[in-house]
């Protein structure tokens, strides 16, 4: 998280919505394609199913495209729609909450959708498993912070967000990376935080009755 | 030199190259001299570079070009659409479906049905599955009534009330099956269902056999006074018709799962007029007259375009949806194929505790997503691929019904489904009880009612997951929780 992920897009996007605002939604696919990644990953480490945070940033997107958002200052168009994201998924989350416990959610969102494809079997790794667990233990606050930035948005932008001060940021995103880190560790055969290797992608697996 | 030590949420910022430069400057030069603060900046480094690692290989993000059209579709408007054109003809993007997973069939109630699919056809079987899924499927407004064990004219007691549901799959239209080393017949499914209710002590007492048309196997459900179980087996040989399915070793075969009861598993089942009033609240939905289905009276409502398009997810769950409202989602561990509801049907979804299997992806019904199987095989014969022309469920992109109900009743005597491609392909399917009878006791067969584990499988305990009924679009709540059910 040491360099914005996404790039820094912002004068451009400011025109593009521009554009979109006057009506000329070949804007919209501009600012789609330019976004969608990033406002995915927000939307997917929020709610850890596939399905779900397509759905989300759907209506995110479907959001800007009815009704482009005049950007206040310092609010980068990405962080907007991180915004509304987040808004989204949280809702859904609390909806989900009000009929089942927590640790039935983290269940549920354990043993939910391993993705089986019969023709190639895939399994969803464990890897992603110990990772959506330990996003999912996290305050709501710091798994916000963390998601934001790693989606690209600048400190100021998670503040403006998460509704702290921007010289807070520094301290709450240390801590947020720390109790990833522990939560991380105290799943199951935590393979360790490696820092100067790639990842290796999630694994392929056959799968097998477990 | 300020000899005063960062704090962590400076050390931070630096790694993150979000301090202002005169305080990047000041940080530098005490770091410069600071041997602790150097160390705690590479920790700090070391840490949030293994967390977005983490992160990003955490999430697979989807070709956002075919997002791009699947949100454009969505909103549906005439300039949406000119976008989308314009996408798809730049982009080459796949509107329907992502490559992806050939579905399993299944039993919504987790069962029989999932692996005689799998030993049959998987677009043939999708289509009977959702034939006996809108036929059987409780609908919301039916829980806790119907029969609960005791006398009623539907299950008087002493007596088996013994249906037969059969369902006749069929693709139409420009398949040419012959030229890929099938034939015609290879692309016509028979499938039966074969029910046995009767009024238990607590609870109507079931048991169902599934039974496909040269198929190897038959899976079977029994609910009796301890709960309900339901058995898939084993898949042991090619079907002898029908398309052979490219999956196999599906692991839940030769396997009795065990659930605890719930009305719902047999409200399907029990005449119940929910289902035909909620159908008629879909905006497509209209009473089109009277009928007779083998010489009872029907009403007859027809529900067109209950699907726009079809989306595949790759993770393993599926579901129906309509744009104006939802319809049904479904998602079955191991399984893509989904179960599209006609509107007032709720959804069972099954799961086993204790396996980390797909669990109920308890947000759909919130969202109202297009989102709808994929479904696609390989035609007996051939190699593998898709056959241009064949029936193809993953190109579905309409589906038309008709629904018989007993006009006394109200229970579902017929389904006829058409199920339309762009390509003009068309896949049609009609279920309805072809027997319905009620037997004494000495008449059906022994043990009907008693569990019996087939020989080398074992036993699972499992939960059911039930799902919202069936909300308008105009009412639904995103915020409204599923409802769990029967959790172990």
């Amino acid at each position: 998280m040491s360099t914005r992920a996404y790039g820094d897009s912002g004068n451009n996007d400011d025109r593009l919505l521009h554009i979109l605002a006057a009506g000329d939604t070949s804007a919209f696919e501009r600012l789609f394609l330019r976004h969608y990644a990033p406002v995915y990953r927000v939307a997917y480490g929020l709610v850890g199913r596939r399905e779900i945070a397509e759905d989300l940033v759907q209506e995110t997107f479907l959001e800007l495209y009815r009704t482009p958002p005049t950007l206040s200052e310092g609010m980068s168009l990405l962080a907007w729609l991180c915004r509304v994201a987040l808004n989204k998924g949280h809702n859904a989350l609390r909806g989900e909450r009000r009929s089942q416990s927590r640790e039935e959610r983290v269940l549920l969102q354990t043993i939910s959708p391993a993705p089986f494809d019969p023709e190639v079997e895939i399994l969803r790794s464990e890897e992603q498993a110990r990772v959506r667990d330990a996003l999912a233990q996290l305050p709501e606050r710091q798994a916000n912070i963390l998601l934001l930035r790693h989606a690209g948005l600048s400190y100021a932008e998670v503040a403006s967000l998460v509704e702290v001060a921007p010289t807070s940021i520094g301290t709450l995103l240390a801590r947020a990376a720390q109790a990833f880190r522990e939560a991380y560790l105290r799943s199951e055969h935590p393979r360790p935080l490696q820092t100067h290797a790639p990842e290796p992608a999630p694994h392929m697996a056959e799968r097998t009755e477990r | 030199m300020n000899t005063q030590c960062l704090d962590d949420g400076l050390i931070q910022a630096y790694a993150d190259n979000e301090l202002p430069l005169e305080q990047a400057a000041t940080a530098t030069a005490h770091m410069d001299a600071c041997p602790k603060c150097r160390d705690r900046l590479a920790v700090a480094r070391e840490l949030i570079s293994g967390v977005d690692d983490l992160l990003h290989s955490y999430v697979e993000v989807p070709d956002p070009h075919a997002a791009l059209v699947r949100t454009l579709q969505t909103e549906g408007t005439p300039v949406a659409a000119r976008l989308i054109a314009r996408v798809t003809e730049a982009g080459n993007v796949a509107t329907s479906a992502r490559p992806g997973p050939v579905p399993v069939g299944r039993h919504r109630w987790g069962g029989p049905l999932r692996l005689a699919v799998a030993g049959v056809g998987l677009a043939a079987a999708l289509v009977a599955a959702f034939l006996f899924s809108t036929m059987l499927t409780p609908s919301p407004g039916s829980r806790g009534g119907g029969p609960s064990g005791g006398n009623s004219d539907f299950l008087p007691a002493g007596k088996v009330r013994h249906i037969v549901y059969q369902t006749r799959s069929q693709a139409v239209g420009t398949v040419t099956p012959t030229a890929h080393g099938g034939s015609e017949q290879d692309y016509l499914i028979t499938t039966t269902r074969e029910i046995w209710l009767t009024a238990g002590k607590d609870h109507p007492l079931m048991f169902s056999l599934d039974k496909y048309s040269g198929c190897c196997a038959e899976g079977w459900s029994l609910v009796d006074d301890e709960g309900v179980w339901t058995y898939i087996p084993p898949v042991t040989s090619a079907p002898s018709v029908g398309p052979t399915p490219a999956v196999r070793n599906i692991p839940w075969e030769n396997k009795v799962f065990k659930t605890s009861y719930d009305p719902l598993h047999l409200q399907g089942y029990l005449p119940d007029r929910s289902l035909l009033d909620e159908l008629l609240q879909q905006p497509n939905a209209t009473q089109t007259g009277n009928d007779s289905v083998n010489g009872r009276d029907a009403l007859v409502v027809e529900s067109l375009d209950n699907l726009y398009r079809l989306v595949d997810v790759t993770s393993g769950t599926g579901g129906w949806s309509d744009p104006a409202s939802i319809l049904a989602f479904s998602q079955w561990p191991g399984s893509n194929t989904g179960y599209p509801l006609v509107g007032g049907n709720k959804y069972q979804a099954y799961n086993s505790l204790g396996t980390p299997l797909p669990g109920p992806t308890m947000d759909r019904l919130k969202l109202r997503t297009p989102v709808v199987v994929v479904s696609s095989f390989v035609p007996r014969g051939a190699s593998g691929g898709q056959v241009t022309g064949a029936p193809d469920l993953a190109n579905v992109t309409h589906v038309d019904l008709h629904i018989w109900f007993e006009r006394d009743t109200y229970r579902v005597l017929q389904v006829e489904g058409v199920y339309r491609q762009p390509n003009g392909v068309t896949w049609q399917a009609t279920g309805s009880i072809v027997k319905d009878e009620l037997l004494g006791m000495s008449e059906i067969p022994d043990g009907i009612f008693t569990l019996r584990e087939p020989p080398g499988a074992s036993v699972e305990d499992a939960y059911y997951v039930f799902y919202q009924p069936f909300i308008p679009a105009s009412q639904a709540d995103d915020t409204q929780p599923m409802l769990l059910y029967g959790k172990r």
